[in-house]
């Protein structure tokens, strides 16, 4: 069950990786909110409701049902649904993804620690490039937003492989922390939609020496 | 119990600040906070007791001497805020001083935390409270300075993340994720781990530092934001990622790859200093200008670090002291742009005539920050040199002496055309007969002064505190 979520998780990355529209981003990162409460359910060492609302507040809520839903304004008030006519075509970035995925993998094995779950660091260090790929091949903003949400959800994935266990205090003050940081990130791309219009990184080149 | 006064009197503040419609009370409000900030400081000091921990957090030297830099600076920030942006709507204002306060609060986080996730939340607080005061004039390159700045942030911060994860898989779930918890089974662990964990949480506190690689964002963010808040911008955020970032590198001390970890913090303390100073020559802009030489001086700060020994002992008291120059001439070069309607260089002038006080206060600050004697930052280079010859770091004492010659030449340069350059229009003649602005340049003179004074003779005091600081 675990690799089979796993294994969706990198499809999706994938997906992606070749898909032009906002709309199926915005659908792929709720995706991914949903799987990783999956994920962290299967993990659960115990029945601890705090833990258990904790997790359906971090994956389901945030993930899977906040920032989707905030993705979906910035397309309907930007009005943009499409990545830069100008970006790497759709098969270049499915070979660089691909690359990255083999990268992650030859990495991971390497590595090959007791101390690690490798399952889970190959994913995240696949999530991690892939955010990083996409930050820097993708001319919208948009995309790097994206980016960034996969990269989260790579960290996500890193701390289980790590096997890590935070006070909930702890964890708590890093989701709001980490919450908040995306509702203001959408909230300036909000803005910067309002007078940029299509969001290109190309006009945001105003601050020069 | 004075950090508590203080969150306290924050909360109470931001509470009074946010509902409040009258310009007077906000005043009050922010008089309040400044003062409790002060007193929390003498109350620290005073009543310190060596090692004192509570909860997350623990009050050690390092805590104290950040923390009362940022009082000082923010206190001066908030009264200079004030005359520079008199007669916006009450509503900006609030936005203002909300964002500094959660600012300070973020920053006092930082310094004191014992705990390395605590000091990451409270470090990527302080990104969510810069925001506020980057956006301030809300036009399309505040903007743009804004989302740069809270996008890099939140990307550098979160690979930071995923180092403190790594550095936490030694201490494993069953210890606490102090830094000595940390430090206690740091040499047991596995190298690669480390040298990863390192090199991330390097990567990611170099947003806040103003180093290399994620430099670019800092130097937005002081051009952007309101000038006296830069001044607490390129002071206290910067100190606030360097405590963070010196709390790992502590624990790297002993262990089998602090010689790995001098080489790196070598390499990007040479990379900052060099592109500091190649920027500082290119840009016309003197907010921009001030804070590539903020790039410049933390590069050498990790250059100290990189090249361990006494002189990390040059590299604390460094960037202690450069903060403090920092501030001063970012609170002057406010009142520069109030008096000029621009931060251009080419388009100041004569300013040594206009403004006597003011052009002494950048002359000094222009000796303090090019590290000439008198000045306390000719001392902490000297020790940083001497550790560079003795450790035989030819090459680096090279790239240093040219790097520092070409940053000299620049600063003075500059410095002189803003002094002397004739037929400059100004735009506000009334700048400098106000009282309120010459109380400001005067308190920031004597505490460029003051670092003089540290430069001609250091109080044993002073040296014993640093050295408290040193791991």
């Amino acid at each position: 069950m675990l690799l089979a979520l796993i294994i969706i998780f990198v499809i999706t990355i994938l997906y992606l990786s070749i898909t032009e529209r906002f709309r199926y981003y915005a659908m792929l990162i709720a995706v991914q909110g949903w799987i990783l409460f999956f994920i962290a359910i299967l993990r659960l060492h115990s029945s601890n409701v705090t833990e258990i609302i904790f997790i359906l507040t971090e994956t389901l809520l945030v993930k899977g049902l906040i920032t989707p839903l905030l993705l979906f304004n910035i397309i309907n008030r930007t009005g943009v649904n499409h990545v830069h006519k100008g970006s790497i075509p759709s098969l270049n970035s499915l070979i660089l993804f691909f690359t990255g995925l083999i990268a992650s993998i030859v990495i991971t094995y390497y590595i090959n620690d007791n101390k690690i779950n490798t399952l889970f660091f190959a994913v995240a260090l696949y999530a991690l490039i892939s955010g990083l790929i996409l930050i820097t091949t993708h001319k919208r903003i948009f995309s790097h937003l994206i980016g960034f949400l996969i990269i989260e959800n790579g960290v996500f994935l890193f701390s289980m492989a790590v096997g890590i266990e935070m006070p909930l205090l702890i964890n708590t003050v890093v989701l709001i922390d980490v919450l908040i940081s995306v509702l203001l990130l959408g909230l300036f791309l909000n803005k910067i939609g309002d007078k940029l219009h299509n969001l290109n990184s190309d006009e945001l080149s105003r601050l020069k020496n | 119990m004075a950090l508590i006064i203080v969150l306290i009197t924050f909360i109470a503040s931001v509470a009074i600040i946010s509902v409040s419609r009258r310009s007077s009370v906000i005043n009050m409000a922010m008089s309040a906070f400044c003062f409790i900030q002060l007193l929390s400081v003498v109350l620290l000091f005073t009543n310190r007791e060596s090692g004192s921990t509570s909860l997350f957090f623990n009050i050690d030297n390092i805590g104290l001497l950040f923390h009362s830099i940022m009082v000082v600076v923010s206190t001066l920030a908030i009264y200079q805020g004030r005359l520079y942006l008199t007669g916006i709507p009450v509503r900006e204002l609030k936005i203002y001083d909300i964002s500094i306060l959660c600012l300070c609060i973020s920053l006092m986080g930082v310094y004191y935390s014992d705990n390395i996730v605590i000091t990451w939340v409270f470090l990527e607080a302080t990104t969510l409270a810069s925001a506020g005061l980057v956006y301030h004039h809300r036009n399309i390159k505040n903007l743009e300075a804004t989302w740069k700045y809270i996008f890099v942030s939140s990307v550098g911060l979160t690979v930071a993340y995923l180092g403190i994860l790594l550095l936490s898989t030694t201490v494993g779930n069953d210890g606490s994720l102090t830094y000595s918890d940390i430090k206690n089974v740091f040499v047991d662990a596995d190298p690669l781990y480390m040298k990863l964990a390192f090199l991330f949480t390097l990567i990611g506190y170099s947003t806040k530092m103003e180093i290399f690689p994620f430099f670019a964002i800092g130097v937005d963010a002081n051009y952007s934001a309101p000038s006296p808040a830069s001044s607490l911008i390129s002071s206290g955020l910067v100190n606030g990622g360097f405590v963070a970032f010196y709390r790992i590198y502590a624990l790297t001390v002993d262990s089998e790859i602090y010689v790995w970890v001098k080489n790196v913090l070598l390499i990007t303390g040479l990379a900052s200093i060099v592109v500091g100073a190649l920027y500082l020559r290119h840009t016309n802009n003197i907010k921009r200008f001030l804070s590539y030489s903020t790039v410049e001086n933390v590069g050498i700060v990790i250059l100290g670090l990189g090249l361990g020994g006494m002189a990390v002992f040059g590299a604390l008291l460094h960037i202690a002291v450069h903060s403090i120059i920092k501030s001063s001439m970012f609170l002057q070069i406010s009142k520069v742009g109030k008096l000029f309607n621009t931060y251009r260089i080419n388009r100041i002038g004569d300013y040594l005539r206009v403004d006597q006080t003011g052009g002494l206060l950048l002359v000094i600050g222009m000796i303090s920050l090019t590290a000439l004697p008198p000045s306390a930052l000719f001392v902490s280079e000297l020790i940083i040199i001497k550790e560079m010859i003795s450790g035989g770091h030819w090459l680096v004492l090279f790239v240093f002496i040219v790097c520092s010659c070409y940053v000299i030449y620049s600063i003075v340069r500059r410095i002189l055309y803003i002094q002397y350059k004739k037929d400059r229009k100004i735009s506000d003649s009334s700048v400098i007969a106000d009282p309120k602005w010459k109380v400001s340049t005067w308190v920031a003179l004597v505490i460029v002064l003051l670092t003089m004074l540290l430069g001609v003779s250091m109080p044993a005091v002073v040296i014993n505190f640093i050295k408290g600081m040193m791991y």
